[in-house]
């Protein structure tokens, strides 16, 4: 009997500092996303501005180049353009916003950006997008500072406030 | 007499200093005060029966 309560004990305190633990690693998540897609805009920016290659295969050395944990959705963004014959690109950036939100743990106002970044893609010549990307990438840098601060302030706290709940759960129960 | 209980609420007042002084330090201080109080809430339900104990007990002992 005594191991059993030992056990769930054990299991219950684990659980909280793990939860602790997923809740603070979000916003390192995002702080570093948020870095991998700077540069991952920085290479698309050299791509089209510099190099002049046609968005597809610019997207695809965007994939190729960058950090695979962030740069595998300009390769979605291509796939999605080619399949489906857009005639706007920013559709095909609708079409991963999901993914933004999800499995990248990024803000609403950092995915707007991104998305401002699609409606001008591929719309406008080459002088007038250099611009948009150079006010997309100031825009990051703020995200990314902004994150960065977020990530000081609270990766810390809830790693410790789970490990505190699981103290605090166990000395109610026993 | 119940020591037990006595060194559950001392658990309980330690881990909610500490929470308090943690929450604090981050900047959160609307909800340290939140864990404080309801850590006092919870401290007051474990010992609601003792106390209502006691004034039954002061009752009958001065018979009023």
């Amino acid at each position: 009997m005594l191991i059993l309560k030992t056990l769930s004990l054990a299991i219950i305190f684990i659980t909280c500092a793990i939860l602790g633990y997923c809740y603070g690693q979000r916003f390192t998540l995002r702080y570093e996303n948020l870095v991998s897609l700077e540069q991952c805009i920085k290479i698309l920016e050299t791509e089209i501005v510099y190099g002049a290659t046609p968005l597809p295969t610019a997207l695809s050395n965007v994939y190729k180049k960058g950090n695979p944990r962030v740069s595998y959705i300009f390769e979605k963004i291509k796939d999605d353009l080619l399949e489906k014959k857009r005639s706007f690109v920013f559709e095909s950036f609708l079409e991963i916003e999901d993914e933004l939100y999800g499995k990248m743990n990024l803000k609403k106002e950092d995915v707007e950006i991104m998305l401002s970044l699609g409606r001008v893609l591929g719309s406008s010549d080459r002088h007038d997008q250099s611009k948009v990307f150079k006010i997309v990438l100031n825009q990051i840098e703020a995200q990314i500072e902004d994150a960065k601060i977020e990530k000081n302030k609270n990766e810390k706290l809830y790693r410790n406030l789970g490990v505190l709940a699981g103290i605090g759960l166990i000395i109610l129960l026993v | 007499m119940e020591i037990d209980l006595i060194l559950k609420i001392t658990g309980l007042g330690i881990l909610v200093g500490i929470i308090h002084s943690l929450l604090n330090k981050f900047g959160k201080e609307e909800y340290a005060f939140i864990v404080t109080v309801v850590g006092l809430i919870v401290a007051f339900s474990m010992v609601v029966s003792l106390i209502s104990k006691l004034f039954e007990n002061l009752k009958v002992i001065f018979r009023l």
